[in-house]
C-alpha cells in the first residue's frame, strides 16, 4: 500500500493526500492506494503540474487494525512527527501566513 | 574586521532584490518548482525533511556582536527561536517560511551578511583556523588572504556552474586546524627565504571518496596566489567530470589523472595568467589588512591564570581553564572556546538567548569579536586573562560552561535524519548517547574527537574522526560503521572501518570498547588516543569489537 507526501510551497511542512484535492498534514487521514494502483502515477503528475505540494513521492505504509497507517521506513516516520530530538515537533500549515494548499 | 565596500553592498542589495522578485513568482505560479530550485539553491534555501534550511555563510567563520545579535533576532522572530552552527563555520536554520526569506535576507544584508554561494556547485565560503590572527603558533593572519579569496571568488562569471562545489580553507598556522588537507584547495602558510607565501594542496575531501590533498605547490606567494587558485579552477572547469556527481569533485580528477600532471596544466595555465590582471598588488593586501590590525591590546595584561587554585574552588572552572582556553599570541590574553556540545543537548545548536549573550560576551571582552570554529563550536579570540572567570560565571547562567573542547563530548555532528533529506541515520541522538556515557570519564581519555555523520556524504567529518561513526540504513534499521584513527589535523588520515555496523543502542557500548583498549595499551597517561591507535594499529581495537 502507498501514499502520497510531499512538502507544502509556502511552509515545506510535511502533507499527505487525502484525496479529492486535499491534503493535510495527518497521515492517518491519507487515501491508501494498492502497491501497483495505476491512479498514483496520475496524481503525482497532476500534483506536480498544480506545483503547490513539492518533493513529492508515494511512500510504502501498513494499515493495522483495520485504522492505523504506519510507515516502516524512519525517515518517514521522522517525516510524519517531527525530529526525534529536541521539542520543536513538526512544521506546521498553520505557521505560515499564507498556505498554497 | 572587514567593511562592506560599495561593490559588495551593492551585489548583496540586488541579490536580495533578485531573490525576492523570484520568491514573488514563485508563489503566484509564474516560476515552476524546477525553474524555481536552481534559484532558491543559489540563496542558500534548501528544503529538508520538515521544512526548508536557510544556510548564512559567515566569511571564515568570523562575527561581530552585532551581527551575531542579528542571528539571533532571526532565530526568533522567522525561527524556532535557535540556530544550527556547522562544520562550514556557517548557521543554519532549520523552519523558515518561504516567503520570510526575502526578509531574513533583507535583515542579513543590514549587518553585511548573506546566503550567497553556501550551495550549489560554486566556491563555497572560506574556511580558516578559528584561531586566526589570536593563535600564538601562527605564521600569519590568515584572514586578509581569505577576504580577498572571498572577493574574488563571490559571483566570479567563470566558476559559478562548476562541475561540483568547491570548498577552499586556509590556515596561518603551521599546526592545522582548519583540516586543509581535506578541501578542494588547502592553503598552508609557508615561509621561503624570509618572504611568506602559500604551499598549496589540491585534490583533498570527504564524502564517498575521502582523500588526502596532495601538494602541487609549495611556495607561492601572495602576489601570485589569485592567479594561481584561478589556474587551478580553470583546469578543474575544463576536465572535471559533469557527466557522474559522484565522481565531479576536483579529487577525482586529482586522482584519476596524477598530481604530477595536474601540476602541469596548472603551470601552464597560470604561465598565461601570472602578472595579469589579478595580481594582488602589496599596497592592496595592506589595505584589506588594515580591516583585520590587532585590537588595541593592554601592555600591561596579568599574564597569570592560578588554574592550580582554581582546581581547589571548583572543579568545573578547572576543567574550563584546562580545556577551553588557546594559548594566545599577546601575553595577558587568550582565546576562549564556548562548547555548544553541553552535555544531552543537540551539538552545534544554540537559541537566540544565548546567542545575544554570546555577542554581549563579545562586545564586552573580546574587542568585538567572535569565531565560529569548523568544531561548532564558539570562539571569543581576544580575552584579557584577567576576565576569564568573569566569562565563565555568565556562560554558566545561559548553559554553555561546558570544559570539554577536544574532549570526548566535544562531538560533531551533522543534522542527520532528524532534519536531513540525503541522511539515511540519525546522528544526534548518537553524538547525545555517547556524551552521556563518557561526560563524568572524559578527562581520563584526553584529546579524543569524535565526528558522526547520518550519510556518506560526511558532513559530520567522520572519516577524520579519532573515532568516526557513519549511520548508514539497512533492510530499514539505522546502522553504525565505526572508524579509527583518522586526523584532520596537518598529519591527515583516514580512518580505518573497523567491520560490521552496530545498531544505535549498541555504539556506546562499542566505543566503550575501543576505549578500554585504549585505557589498557597506551603507554601512559599522556599518550593520546590518536598516537596509541598508530602505535597499536587496528588489529587490537578490531579485537575488542568484534572478537
Amino acid at each position: 500500500m502507498k501514499v502520497i507526501t510531499g512538502n507544502e510551497l509556502l511552509s515545506g511542512a510535511v502533507v499527505y493526500f487525502y484525496g479529492k484535492d486535499r491534503w493535510g498534514m495527518d497521515l492517518q487521514q491519507a487515501q491508501i492506494f494498492e502497491d501497483k494502483a495505476p491512479e498514483v502515477d496520475e496524481l503525482l503528475a497532476a500534483a506536480a503540474k498544480k506545483d503547490k505540494v513539492v518533493s513529492l513521492e508515494a511512500i510504502p505504509v501498513e494499515k493495522h487494525d483495520n485504522q492505523l497507517v504506519q510507515t516502516n521506513r524512519l525517515r518517514e516516520q521522522i517525516r510524519a512527527n517531527g525530529p526525534t530530538v529536541g521539542t520543536y515537533g513538526r512544521q506546521h500549515l498553520s505557521e505560515a501566513d499564507y498556505v498554497s494548499l | 574586521m572587514y567593511r562592506y565596500d560599495e561593490f559588495d553592498a551593492a551585489f548583496v542589495r540586488e541579490r536580495t532584490e533578485q531573490f525576492s522578485d523570484q520568491v514573488k513568482r514563485r508563489v503566484a505560479g509564474e516560476l515552476t518548482e524546477d525553474q524555481f530550485r536552481p534559484l532558491r539553491l543559489m540563496n542558500g534555501l534548501y528544503l529538508q525533511l520538515h521544512a526548508y534550511m536557510l544556510r548564512v555563510a559567515v566569511p571564515y567563520g568570523t562575527l561581530n556582536s552585532r551581527q551575531m545579535h542579528k542571528l539571533a533576532h532571526i532565530a526568533r522572530t522567522y525561527d524556532r527561536g535557535y540556530g544550527h552552527f556547522t562544520t562550514r563555520q556557517n548557521i543554519q536554520y532549520n523552519w523558515p517560511k518561504l516567503q520570510d526569506v526575502p526578509k531574513i535576507l533583507e535583515e542579513l544584508a543590514e549587518v553585511e551578511m548573506h546566503a550567497i554561494q553556501t550551495s550549489g556547485n560554486c566556491i563555497r565560503n572560506v574556511t580558516t583556523d578559528q584561531f586566526a590572527g589570536a593563535a600564538h603558533d601562527e605564521i600569519i593572519d590568515p584572514r586578509p588572504v581569505a577576504e580577498i579569496i572571498r572577493q574574488w571568488s563571490s559571483l566570479h562569471p567563470e566558476f559559478s556552474f562548476l562541475p561540483r562545489k568547491f570548498k577552499i580553507a586556509i590556515t596561518g598556522a603551521q599546526q592545522d586546524r582548519a583540516a586543509v588537507k581535506f578541501h578542494d584547495i588547502g592553503l598552508m602558510a609557508n615561509e621561503k627565504d624570509g618572504q611568506v607565501g602559500w604551499r598549496v594542496f589540491v585534490g583533498g575531501g570527504l564524502g564517498r571518496t575521502p582523500m588526502v590533498a596532495k601538494e602541487i605547490n609549495d611556495f607561492v606567494p601572495h602576489e601570485d596566489l589569485l592567479a594561481y587558485l584561478e589556474a587551478i579552477l580553470r583546469v578543474y572547469n575544463l576536465h572535471g567530470r559533469r557527466d557522474n556527481k559522484y565522481k565531479a569533485r576536483i579529487k577525482i580528477l586529482v586522482h584519476e589523472t596524477g598530481i604530477e600532471q595536474i601540476r602541469e596544466e596548472v603551470e601552464a595555465e597560470f604561465a598565461q595568467l601570472k602578472d595579469g590582471v589579478l595580481t594582488l598588488p602589496q599596497d592592496e593586501l595592506d589595505r584589506i589588512s588594515t580591516y583585520f590590525a590587532a585590537p588595541p591590546f593592554a601592555a600591561d595584561a596579568d599574564d597569570v591564570l592560578d588554574a592550580e587554585q582554581h582546581a581547589l574552588e571548583n572543579a568545573q572552572y578547572a576543567k574550563f581553564l584546562k580545556r577551553n582556553l588557546f594559548k594566545h599570541r599577546q601575553p595577558g590574553y587568550t582565546s576562549i572556546t564556548i562548547s555548544l556540545k553541553s552535555v544531552g543537548e543537540v551539538p552545534g545548536d544554540a537559541s537566540d538567548a544565548q546567542m545575544d549573550a554570546i555577542a554581549e560576551l563579545a562586545r564586552e571582552f573580546s574587542f568585538d569579536e567572535l569565531r565560529v570554529s569548523h568544531e561548532q563550536n564558539l570562539v571569543l579570540p581576544h580575552v584579557k586573562k584577567s576576565d576569564v572567570r568573569a566569562i565563565y560565571e555568565r556562560l554558566v547562567e545561559i548553559g554553555l560552561a561546558e570544559g570539554n573542547a577536544g574532549l570526548i563530548s566535544d562531538i560533531i555532528a551533522c543534522p542527520g535524519l532528524d532534519y536531513c533529506a540525503l541522511a539515511n541515520a540519525r546522528s544526534i541522538p548518537i553524538a547525545q548517547d555517547i556524551a552521556k556515557r563518557f561526560a563524568d570519564r572524559e578527562n581520563e581519555f584526553g584529546e579524543l574527537k569524535v565526528k558522526i555523520s547520518g550519510c556518506i556524504n560526511a558532513c559530520g567529518h567522520h572519516h577524520v574522526g579519532h573515532i568516526g561513526i557513519l549511520g548508514v540504513e539497512k533492510k530499514g534499521t539505522e546502522l553504525y560503521q565505526i572508524t579509527v584513527g583518522g586526523d584532520a589535523t596537518e598529519q591527515a588520515a583516514v580512518g580505518n572501518i573497523l567491520g560490521r555496523g552496530v545498531t544505535g543502542d549498541e555504539v556506546p557500548d562499542a566505543l566503550e570498547k575501543l576505549l578500554n583498549v585504549y585505557m589498557d595499551q597506551r603507554e601512559n597517561a599522556d599518550e593520546p588516543f590518536l598516537d596509541a591507535f598508530r602505535r597499536l594499529g587496528e588489529a587490537p581495537f578490531k579485537e575488542a569489537l568484534y572478537g
